[in-house]
């Protein structure tokens, strides 16, 4: 029995390699609850928390690469996607204390994740690696149950976005789970956009949506195209969704459209 | 927590070293409770506040950190962390009934009134969001909070 705290990545692959069914661990907040409940009982914790190079914020262009234990907090404090980017979303996720631990990173491994939404509209991955091979992959934001036993998500790769906006739909303001949600982005490869699909709770990406992202009048063809997406299940479920990818077309085109999108009950 | 080999952590907690050994799964908040130091605890699952503590100056539910991530840090409960002033007002404004709440925000209210001393009500609700007082209804700790931060600006 184990608890590890490896000081870099690389040393953290070859815990990984070692030992595969240990419980990896980013900053906590989800597997440290699931641990108090008696839900998991890890021989082995590979803790990342500690990774000196873990924590690195790198743009590059119109991209940023984050570390795999990048905070919450701290990636909207150092406005890691732009500007308020992720301030919107913010308002919505955990608590304040969990923000300052939490990794976007895991996430991604959580159902619900409620960042999969926005990092899907980022044109974001997920950069795996292993210690046996020496170059990284690439994996959709939604696929992180894809890893290999012995891989670790070591970063994500995001679009830095020209505007965006995103829009959740929830009982609360705060500490409510979210019901649906929409992000879209324009960024240098085009616009994007998502949805949190009502049947799977999983982001969705919404292709059909672009042409109408971009026209400044197509705010009913991008609801249209953004509710067959979601496929909400009920009429009131369908009008919220159509209702949220209203006002987020409305602030891309209205111009003000970085991170200050409301929480809407 | 028998019958699981056991992890040692060491850090500072208030001030002075202490010494826990916990299972691999279990806590902060399980390893103070091991090197005798009980916080309280509500719902383990880092909604409710009641546990948090000052963790290397940041405000944490102890219940949601891996005790294993713990060793090394320095750890402040309301003991060390708590500033005076704002102990004063909360007690002066009755915002503090059966007090299973107060040690945890109290940590987290004396960090923000040390990091932005100007304040205005939505930024101690915000810091407040969290944290879980079932008998006060929040606004006298708003109310001393924002007593505390006008006493600390004057
Ligand atoms: C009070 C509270 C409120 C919350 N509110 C929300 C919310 O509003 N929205 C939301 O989406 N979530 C919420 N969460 C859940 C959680 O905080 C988030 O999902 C958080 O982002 C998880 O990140 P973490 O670093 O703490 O993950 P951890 O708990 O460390 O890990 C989560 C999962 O990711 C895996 N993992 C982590 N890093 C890696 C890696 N590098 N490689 C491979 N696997 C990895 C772990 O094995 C585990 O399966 C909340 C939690 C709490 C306690
Ligand atoms: S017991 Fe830790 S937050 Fe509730
Ligand atoms: S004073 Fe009783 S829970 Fe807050």
């Amino acid at each position: 029995m184990a608890y590890l705290r490896p000081a870099t990545i690389a040393s953290a692959l070859a815990a990984r390699a070692e030992l595969p069914r240990a419980l990896v661990c980013g900053g906590g907040t989800a597997v440290q609850p699931a641990m108090n409940a008696g839900l998991l009982r890890p021989a082995d914790v590979l803790d990342l928390g500690g990774l000196r190079d873990g924590a690195a914020i790198d743009a590059c262009g119109d991209r940023v690469r984050l570390g795999p234990v990048v905070r919450v907090a701290a990636a909207a404090r150092a406005h890691a996607l732009g500007a308020g980017v992720l301030d919107g979303l913010l308002r919505g996720f955990a608590t304040p204390a969990v923000r300052e631990r939490a990794t976007l990173t895991g996430n991604l491994f959580q159902a619900p994740a409620d960042l999969a939404v926005v990092l899907t509209a980022l044109d974001g991955s997920l950069i795996a690696a292993a210690a046996r091979s020496r170059g990284e992959r690439r994996l959709p934001v939604t696929t992180a149950d894809a890893l290999e036993p012995d891989e670790l998500a070591i970063g994500l790769d995001l679009a830095v976005p020209a505007a965006f906006a995103y829009e959740r739909l929830a009982v609360r303001e705060v500490a409510a789970p979210t019901l649906a949600a929409v992000a879209a982005a324009l960024l240098a490869g085009g616009p994007r956009a998502a949805v949190t699909g009502y049947r799977t709770g999983t982001a969705v990406p919404c292709p059909g949506a672009v042409p109408h992202l971009a026209d400044p009048a197509g705010a009913d063809g991008f609801a249209a195209e953004v509710v067959a997406a979601a496929a909400p299940p009920t009429p009131y479920a369908r009008r919220s969704v159509a209702a949220l990818a209203r006002r987020c077309h409305r602030r891309i085109h209205r111009g003000d459209a970085r991170g200050d999108a409301d929480v809407r009950r | 927590m028998s019958g699981d080999d056991l992890v040692e952590v060491r850090g500072t907690l208030d001030g002075e070293p202490y010494h826990a050994e916990v299972p691999v799964w279990a806590s902060l908040l399980d390893a103070l409770e091991a090197a005798g130091r009980p916080l309280p605890a509500g719902c383990r699952g880092g909604q409710c506040g009641s546990c948090t503590v000052s963790l290397d100056g940041v405000p944490t539910p102890a219940c949601v950190v891996p005790a294993g991530a713990a060793a090394g840090a320095v750890v402040e409960t309301a003991r060390r962390a708590a500033l005076p002033v704002l102990v004063a007002e909360l007690a002066a404004a009755g915002a503090t009934q059966c007090g299973y709440c107060s040690p945890g925000l109290v940590v987290a209210l004396s960090h923000l009134l040390s990091t932005s001393p100007s304040l205005d009500a939505p930024a101690v609700r915000e810091a407040l969001t969290g944290h879980l007082c079932r008998c006060t209804g929040y606004e006298a700790i708003v109310t001393a909070t924002l007593a505390a931060a006008a006493r600390l600006t004057s």
